[in-house]
Parts: structure tokens; C-alpha cells; sequence
């Protein structure tokens, strides 16, 4: 009996063919193993147990429909054959629709339905998906997703590979180097899930189970692939549905259900791999010999069951004779000036991913340009055109920030309204104005009408905000530099003042103490994890130093406590457990220094989508939830930051130069640059085209061509893959909405001479 | 000079049930840890800053979420007793006791019933020696290892109505099968709750509170019972009686 195997690739991220030939020669002594491989580089080939290897050129180099033949000539003369490797067994499914009685991979409509991120296919098991994006949404929809899921993300390719992207900048990064890799743009976002890894892996023919096994894995690699792991029997919960889904699928072969089961017992999918996995020997180790009861399945001959070893497996590294047939090729020469010998991938996998979309073979659409990465247009508000419609683009000064009146207007107002709405009898709520954020007169004159104080971070921004008629009562003092510069201090009384240090709060209190500082509200600022800004809190003596300096505090004073964190950096959810473990740290501090905490101020740092599409239901509950852990609390100041800033302005610039290529323009080159956008590479920001031509606006899908600052800095791209209308002209303008928070405060002076 | 044939032998025969036997005989009366509360600022400061660290390192996870930062931020080590609530919080080493008593407070603090957990542990006499000369360089008792076996403390955490899962703070991580043959595995625990007569499910097993009971192999265990270590193949082991848990003081 002649059984092929593919898949032998035996590095520290192995491909299961070693271990499937293991454990057929348990089981079946005598078989001829064939080991199937596609470079010589690959180190499976010269395991002892595979009696002869039929060594293919690289995918590149391969005459697919020739390759077709030769196989399908093995199968038709008695041959079995087993892949391991995920692109090929695409392809044979391709090569045989209908499968072959010796083809022991699955189908292609099998292949469909346990395509990533959804799998289909298994939908009956008591299993949750991961949440997901495909990442041909709009960067801003993907940059929302991120925020949602606290930035505890992974950017997966459609075959392999995932990759943890921990902000916008790495995202776009990885991004890149996987749509490139991979030909496709077609990748996806799915969200972290903490806990521990198992898998169910099962043999199946024709839609029947001949065997499965429950595996967790119990030590793992540094790239989270299984090193030793328990095999038992599948679970009760999971076995009759395991059995349906196979029968519907018709499953021919081995497969792998990889999970992950949180701290809360619930199991989530992530992928089924329509193969044995790597570690398939572990389970032949516990008495599962899989594969030896597929091939029983499939040709009838019983197979030798396999000894029972207990039931946990490990791995080894093991050092090997090389094979006489296939000595070690040379390495190729570094290149210069990099580290290493550049050779992933040698068997051709990218080359086959790229030929099998040319030939529509994945993916299931036909007309899949590799170099195509065109997606969905970003949906803009209604009053971003209304307000860009009353500016004469045809000749505005370029680039310039443009003020976005009433949607400015308009967020300031919603806000105010809210505050007004979450205020109760005991405990008033009150929006505050961060002015670093913008210190646009116009924006703070829009914070005072609508109700907000104005938190200042200097001297010098208390008196901005004295200029724009707020009284000192109306001014919250913050931050670490907050007395700089000497001599602009307000005599008279400020709302508040919130110490930054332990140093910082015995000033405040000695300013206090000689009548140099008058203020309703003294507070501290309590350190949110992984800032630098606030009272730390890292050790008990942190909290007991608090305590003890907090004693010193004039009784006269009213008490606070401050907050700041970024949710757009940490995500909505985490920002609102850290509101709670805020909110727990500041009942321990009022209770054991007696201090009534009489004002909650909350920094946020919010993405404006977010905070506008939180439901006041749910600012609802935060204010219940701060009066219960902090009972005598009168004031919560919160204090949305961006989210009041961001939409109010927009950068206008040029088109000046382009060049069209074969077919579409790659490159345009406009007056504007990164130092009127230096937030480009920590948020995306929605583009919108006003033609010269027409007066249209168009808002800017994905696409193929980069938007080239004018700066001579390599780094200055305001956007990448963005789709242009289908006539640009010189002179255009491209809008770039959501500008108005730092991108706007912290734009610099750069080229201009 | 003897001959390591010998030695294994000899070690095999003690590894038998009756060693195990003579441990919870020893241990009969061995109380778990409990941390001191001084009645003082102090100690409340410490507890105050242990139940909001821990809610912070939560990160928004699940409540049933084990508190490994405990085990980031201590290394396991010698404890001396008596200890406080003030002085553990400050230590740089805390021993098993310490770290399972702050471990059973936070569960408590989280709203979840949790329980404190002895158990006796399967390793070496050379592991015990090395152990016993750690503690003995700290001036802290090594009285929890004897010939091989180690007492333990961890904390029994109820997941859901007379269920449990034990987690061991000093190991960092959840207790279950197959550990319960071989080195480092648990071959008896008694867990302290108030009623002595109430029952726990642990991993499929049943627990009798306040007993110690060793630990019954799970019965699809794939290994041939030659196979295993003759300090697990002891007789069917089914809750043995029992030394009923008295109070006293201790920690590994």
C-alpha cells in the first residue's frame, strides 16, 4: 500500500507530516510511505520513516496541470494521499471537485464552509466565533473595532499567520507586509481571547467520523503552536453536534478545530485547519491512532491499534542523519547589511497563494486582482458637506484647517444637553473643556455657551480661557506644570486645582496655607495604569504616603479626585473597568483619610464616535455607580476631550502633481503634509475629494494609491490605499475630516522657510 | 556507597501509600495561614491597596479570573509567621500560606465564595532538602516537607453551586487531571469550610470538607496502572478518613 504524505516541513512551527508518518508506520508496518515535498531545504524529508520522498521543484516552478496528472495517475493506481499543507489541499480540492476514494482531503464545498473567520460549518457545536471585521471596511470601521475590542486585536491572514496589533501604526504596518505576502487584501481583525488553547481533531471519510480526540495544550511555543498537550475523549457537549456537522460536510480527512476556552468556561473557535494538525502523533501516543484509522476507513485493511502510553504527550528536538539522495543545499549569500539568509518560504507557498487566486481557486471570486485592493466608501456626516459647502474651495489657501461650524456647534450642545439630563438632585454633572486639546478661541467660546468649565494645564491656558470670558471659578488647574509660568496665578478663587504628585500636592497645600492659592476644590490626580501623570498608587506605600500628606489638607477645602486616560487608546471597555477600579481606589482613600470626596473629575480622551454613541443610559449608570461607591460625591466634571475637538476641524490641501501609470494614478502629491496632521499615524482620518471641476464631494474609498506630502521626509504620507475619483485634476482638494483634536493643537511649522 | 538500583528500590517503597498515609497523620492538625489584621491604619491601607490593585489588574476579564499578579509581584519563598496583613503586602518573598490567605481575601472582596485549600504534594527527597535548606537559611520552620512530599496551601474557588476549581497562587495556576500521579501532583486535600459536612465537586471529584482525602485517579486515566508511579497505584483511592481539621498555624 503506497501513501503519500505532503506537509513535512519540521521546524519550531511544524507542518504535521512527520507525525502523520509515525503513526502509519505503527499501524501499518509494511506501507510504503512516500513523503511529498516541494523544497529540499525542508528538513522532514530525511525522517527515517518515510520510505521514499518525491520531491517537487517550488510551487513557482511547477507545471500545475502536469502536477494534476501525475497525481491524479498515484490515486487511480491504488496510492492514498494525505495533505498537510492548506494551500495545496485547496488546490487538490480544485483538481478533483468531486474528491477521489484515495484522496484524503476534503472537497471544495467542505473547504467553503469552514472558510475564516466565520466557519460555517460548525456553527452547531457550542462554540462563539471571535468578533471579527473584514478589513476591507473603511479604516475608520477598522480603527471603531479596535477601539471596541481595546485594541486586544489580531490581524489574520486569509491561510496563515496572525499578527497582534496593538495601535493604528502597527496595524497599518502589518497590514502591509501580510497584503503583501499573501497577494490579498482581503485579511481580517478578530478579537483577542484570553485563556487557555485546546482542539479537536477528527478523521472523517465521506461525512462519517472513523475517530476523534480532545487535546489541550499544556506547554506552547513563543508563536503559541503546541509543544506537549493532554489528549482525552471529546467532550459530551461537543460530540453529537461534532458528528451532524461532519455528516453535513461531507468531510473527507483530517481536521483540527482550534479553540480557545476563557475564564469563564466558554470555548471560541478560531479556525478549522482541513488537516491533521502538527501534534498528531501526541494523540497516536494516547491510543488515537487517526490517521492509521482513516486509511483503515479508506482502503479496508485493518490497521495494528495503537499501545496506550498515558495520555500526555511532549516534543523533543532531535538530530538526524541527513539522506545520501538529498544532501543540505548551501545557504544563499546575506544580503548586505541584513541579518540572516532571507529564506522563508522556499517551498513557493506565497507563489502557490498568488497562482491559486489567479486561477479563482480561492477566495470563489473570479475577477480577484491580486493588486486590487479597492473597498467600501467611508460614510461621512451630513453636516461635514454642509459645512465644507460654505468655504469657496476653488480658492482657499492650501493646506489650511477649516472650522467645521456647526458640527462643532452641534457636539458642544449635545453635550451641555446631556450634562444637564445626568444631573440629579444630589449630584451635579458638569462637562469640562480640555483647552489643550484645541485652544481655539472659537472652541472654548462654543465650551463656555454650552456649560463647560475650562481645564487648563497652565498659567498661560487659564488666562486663554480668562480671554474668552470664563471666570477663575470656572477654571480647573491640572497637570504636572500647572504653576508655570510664574507670576499668571489668579487672585481670585479658581473652581479647582488637582495635584499631580505627592510633591505637587504639599505645594498646592503650602500655597494654600500662605493665602497664594484660593480654590473650592483641592484634589489628586490618582495614577491610571501605565501613565506617567497622577499620584502613584504602584505600591502600599504609595497609598499610605497619600494618606498621611492628605492629612495636611485644610478642612475648608472640598475635596476631589481626578482621573485621565485615553479611552480611544485602551479601548471603551477598559476605560470603563478602569472607571470602576477609579471609583474603588477613591472610596479607599476617602475612607481612610475621613475625606469626603465632593468632586469626581473624569478625563476620558474619547474618540468623538464613541462618546456620542455611548447611550445615556450608560453615563446613566456611571453616575449611580460613582454615588455608590463614593456617597457624599456633589460634582462629577467629566471631561470628554477629543470628542468635543476632533469633528470641529478639517485640513484642506492641494492636489499639485500626479503621474498616471499603466492604469491608475499610484501616487499625487499635495501641499499639505504630516506637520498639518501629526495624529495621521495614530487614527485614520475620513478623506473627502472636492473636484475643481465639478464642485463635487466624494468621499474616499480604499484603493491602490498613496496621497505624498509635500515635505522631502520619507515618512511623509498622509494617506496610503485610498481610492481617487475617476477624474483628478491639478489644483483638486482633498479634505481630511477629523483634524480638529491634535492634529490641529499639535500641527507644527515645517518647509515653510 | 549504594547502588542506584538500590536506591530507586528503597525510594519506591517509600513512596508507597503509607508514606502518604504518614504525611496527613503529620499534618492532621495543621491550620491554614491567616494573615493578621493589626487594628491599625495600617493594615487597612494594606488590604484597601490589595482589593483595588487587584481589581485594576482585572483588565475587565472575567471575575473567576485568577489573581496571578499576586505571583508576578512575589516571589515564593520563606515566609516567617506570625504575619500581617502590613508586613506581607510589603515583602518581596511570600511562602504559599501568605499568598493563598491574600488569594482567598480577594476572591471574597470579588463577591465569590472561595475557600482555603491544604494539599499534599508528590516530589522528591532531594526537592525537600533543598527546600528545607532555603527555609532553614531564613529561620522560617521547613515543618511542610517531609520524605518527599510537600504541604500546600491554594484556594478553593466556588465556579457554581458545590463546584469548585483550586488554584494554586504560588504555582500560578488551576489545579486539575491529570496531576494527580508523578511529580508535582496532589495526592490529598482537605478544604476548610465551616461546615464540616458539606460536599465539594473538584474536577469530577467529590470533596468532603475539612477532611483530608486523597485523591482518587480519574477513572479514563490512559496509563496501565503498572505504569504508574507506585506512590499513586496506592489501593483504590477513595476518601480515607480522615483527620478532622483542627485549628493551628502554618504555611509552607
Amino acid at each position: 500500500m503506497d501513501i503519500y504524505l505532503s506537509g513535512l516541513y519540521s521546524g519550531t512551527n511544524p507542518q504535521p507530516g512527520i507525525g502523520i508518518a509515525r503513526s502509519i508506520r505503527q499501524a501499518y508496518p509494511t506501507a510504503r510511505i512516500i513523503g511529498v515535498e516541494y523544497s529540499n531545504r525542508c528538513s522532514g524529508i530525511h525522517w527515517d520513516d518515510l520510505d521514499h520522498i518525491w520531491l517537487q521543484r517550488p510551487w513557482e516552478e511547477l507545471a500545475l496541470d502536469l502536477y494534476a496528472d501525475q497525481i491524479k495517475e498515484r490515486l487511480d493506481n491504488g496510492a492514498f494521499w494525505i495533505s498537510s499543507v492548506d494551500l495545496e489541499i485547496m488546490w487538490l480540492a480544485s483538481v478533483f471537485p468531486e474528491g477521489h476514494e484515495r484522496l484524503l482531503t476534503p472537497r471544495m464545498s467542505s473547504l467553503q464552509k469552514i472558510a475564516k473567520p466565520e466557519v460555517t460549518g460548525f456553527r452547531e457545536l457550542p462554540l462563539q466565533v471571535p468578533p471579527f471585521i473584514d478589513t476591507e471596511k473603511p479604516d475608520w470601521d477598522l480603527h471603531r473595532f479596535c477601539r471596541q475590542h481595546g485594541w486586544k486585536v489580531w490581524l489574520k491572514g486569509p491561510y496563515y499567520e496572525a499578527v497582534r496589533t496593538y495601535g493604528w501604526d502597527s496595524f497599518q504596518n502589518v497590514r502591509a507586509i501580510l497584503s503583501n505576502a499573501w497577494s490579498t487584501d482581503r485579511l481580517f481583525l478578530q478579537s483577542h481571547i484570553g485563556g487557555y488553547e485546546e482542539s479537536i481533531c477528527f478523521a472523517a471519510y465521506e461525512g462519517e467520523i472513523v475517530g476523534s480526540v480532545y487535546m489541550r495544550k499544556r506547554e506552547l511555543t513563543e508563536e503559541g503552536k503546541t509543544w506537549a498537550g493532554s489528549v482525552t475523549e471529546v467532550p459530551q457537549e461537543f460530540a453529537a453536534g461534532l458528528r451532524k456537522a461532519v455528516a453535513d460536510l461531507r468531510w473527507t480527512g483530517g481536521a483540527e478545530l482550534e479553540m480557545v476556552r476563557d475564564t469563564s468556561g466558554q470555548a471560541w473557535l478560531l479556525e478549522c485547519n482541513p488537516r491533521f494538525p502538527a501534534w498528531i502523533h501526541g494523540g497516536t501516543i494516547s491510543g488515537h491512532n487517526l490517521p492509521a484509522l482513516l486509511i483503515e476507513k479508506a482502503s479496508g485493511r485493518p490497521s495494528l491499534r495503537p499501545a496506550i502510553n498515558g495520555n500526555e504527550f511532549t516534543r523533543v528536538v532531535l538530530e538526524i542523519p541527513v539522506k545520501h539522495d538529498f544532501p543540505l543545499p548551501f545557504l544563499p549569500e546575506p544580503f548586505p547589511g541584513a541579518t540572516g539568509h532571507s529564506m522563508k518560504h522556499p517551498a513557493g507557498t506565497l507563489a502557490l497563494a498568488k497562482r491559486l487566486q489567479e486561477l479563482s481557486v480561492i477566495e470563489g471570486n473570479a475577477n480577484d486582482n491580486s493588486d486590487d485592493k479597492k473597498g467600501e466608501p467611508v460614510i461621512v456626516p451630513a453636516s461635514f458637506i454642509e459645512d465644507l459647502q460654505s468655504y469657496d474651495f476653488n480658492n482657499i489657501e492650501t493646506p489650511s484647517f477649516v472650522f467645521m461650524e456647526s458640527t462643532a456647534a452641534s457636539v458642544f450642545q449635545r453635550a451641555g444637553r446631556m450634562a444637564k439630563e445626568l444631573t440629579t438632585k444630589e449630584v451635579k454633572v458638569i462637562n469640562a473643556y480640555s483647552i489643550k486639546t484645541n485652544p481655539d478661541e472659537k472652541l472654548i467660546k462654543l465650551a463656555l455657551g454650552a456649560g463647560f468649565l475650562a481645564e487648563a494645564i497652565s498659567l498661560l491656558e487659564v488666562q486663554k480661557a480668562l480671554q474668552a470670558g470664563y471666570r477663575t471659578d470656572q477654571v480647573i488647574l491640572n497637570g504636572p506644570g500647572k504653576w508655570w509660568p510664574n507670576g499668571l496665578l489668579p487672585a481670585k478663587p479658581i473652581r479647582a486645582v488637582f495635584a499631580d504628585s505627592i510633591p505637587d500636592l504639599e505645594y498646592t497645600i503650602g500655597l494654600i496655607e500662605r493665602n497664594q492659592l484660593r480654590s473650592e476644590i483641592v484634589g489628586v490626580r490618582l495614577r491610571s495604569p501605565g501613565s506617567r501623570f497622577g499620584i502613584s498608587l504602584e505600591t502600599p506605600e504609595h497609598l499610605a504616603t497619600l494618606v498621611e500628606t492628605l492629612k495636611a489638607l485644610p478642612a475648608e477645602c472640598k475635596f476631589g479626585i481626578h482621573f485621565h486616560m485615553a479611552s480611544s487608546n485602551i479601548g471603551v471597555k477598559q476605560w470603563w473597568h478602569l472607571y470602576e477600579g477609579m471609583l474603588r481606589w477613591a472610596r479607599s482613600v476617602e475612607n481612610l483619610t475621613q475625606r469626603r470626596v465632593y468632586c469626581l473629575d473624569i478625563g476620558g480622551g474619547w474618540f468623538p464616535d464613541d462618546w456620542h454613541s455611548e447611550s445615556p443610559d450608560r453615563f446613566g449608570r456611571a453616575i449611580q455607580t460613582a454615588k455608590k461607591f463614593l456617597p457624599h460625591v456633589q460634582e462629577i466634571v467629566s471631561e470628554p476631550g477629543k470628542a468635543m475637538a476632533q469633528p470641529a476641524n478639517a485640513v484642506a490641501m492641494r492636489v499639485l502633481e500626479f503621474e498616471n501609470g499603466e492604469n491608475e494614478i499610484k501616487e499625487v502629491v499635495v501641499d499639505g503634509s504630516i506637520a498639518e496632521l501629526p495624529m495621521n499615524f495614530f487614527q485614520p482620518h475620513r478623506i473627502l475629494h472636492f473636484s475643481t471641476r465639478t464642485g463635487d464631494w466624494t468621499p474616499l474609498a480604499r484603493g491602490n494609491t498613496r496621497l505624498l506630502g509635500r515635505l522631502c521626509m520619507e515618512h511623509d504620507i498622509v494617506a496610503s490605499n485610498v481610492e481617487l475619483p475617476p477624474a483628478l485634476s491639478k489644483g483638486d482638494i482633498f479634505v481630511f475630516c477629523d483634524a480638529g483634536a491634535y492634529d490641529r493643537s499639535m500641527s507644527y511649522v515645517f518647509g515653510r522657510g | 556507597m549504594y547502588l542506584v538500583a538500590d536506591r530507586n528500590e528503597q525510594w519506591e517503597r517509600q513512596s508507597s501509600n503509607k508514606r502518604l498515609e504518614l504525611a496527613m497523620l503529620k499534618w492532621r492538625y495543621r491550620s491554614t495561614s491567616v494573615l493578621l489584621h493589626h487594628g491599625k491604619a495600617c493594615c487597612d491601607i494594606a488590604r484597601a491597596w490589595t482589593f483595588a490593585t487587584d481589581y485594576m489588574q482585572l483588565n475587565g476579564e472575567y471575575e473567576l479570573t485568577a489573581p496571578r499578579w499576586l505571583r508576578a509581584r512575589y516571589k515564593w519563598g520563606p515566609s516567617k509567621w506570625p504575619l500581617s496583613w502590613c508586613e506581607a503586602v510589603e515583602k518581596k518573598t511570600l511562602d504559599c500560606g501568605a499568598l493563598s490567605a491574600m488569594s482567598y481575601a480577594i476572591f471574597n472582596a470579588r463577591g465569590i465564595t472561595a475557600y482555603p485549600a491544604q494539599l499534599i504534594q508528590n516530589y522528591t527527597e532531594q526537592a525537600g532538602q533543598h527546600w528545607s535548606a532555603n527555609w532553614d537559611a531564613e529561620d522560617a520552620p521547613a515543618d511542610w516537607v517531609n520524605n518527599g512530599l510537600a504541604y500546600h496551601e491554594a484556594c478553593a474557588v466556588v465556579i457554581e453551586e458545590n463546584v469548585v476549581k483550586i488554584w494554586d497562587p504560588a504555582a500560578a495556576c488551576w489545579l486539575a487531571a491529570p496531576q494527580f500521579c508523578g511529580y508535582s501532583s496532589v495526592l490529598a486535600v482537605r478544604v476548610i469550610a465551616g461546615q464540616s459536612a458539606m460536599t465539594l465537586s473538584w474536577d469530577g471529584r467529590e470533596i468532603q470538607c475539612n477532611k483530608w482525602q486523597k485523591i482518587e485517579l480519574p477513572s479514563d486515566y490512559g496509563v496501565a496502572p503498572e505504569m504508574i508511579n507506585e506512590a499513586m497505584a496506592l489501593e483504590q483511592l477513595t476518601v480515607v478518613d480522615s483527620y478532622q481539621y483542627e485549628s493551628a498555624a502554618g504555611g509552607d
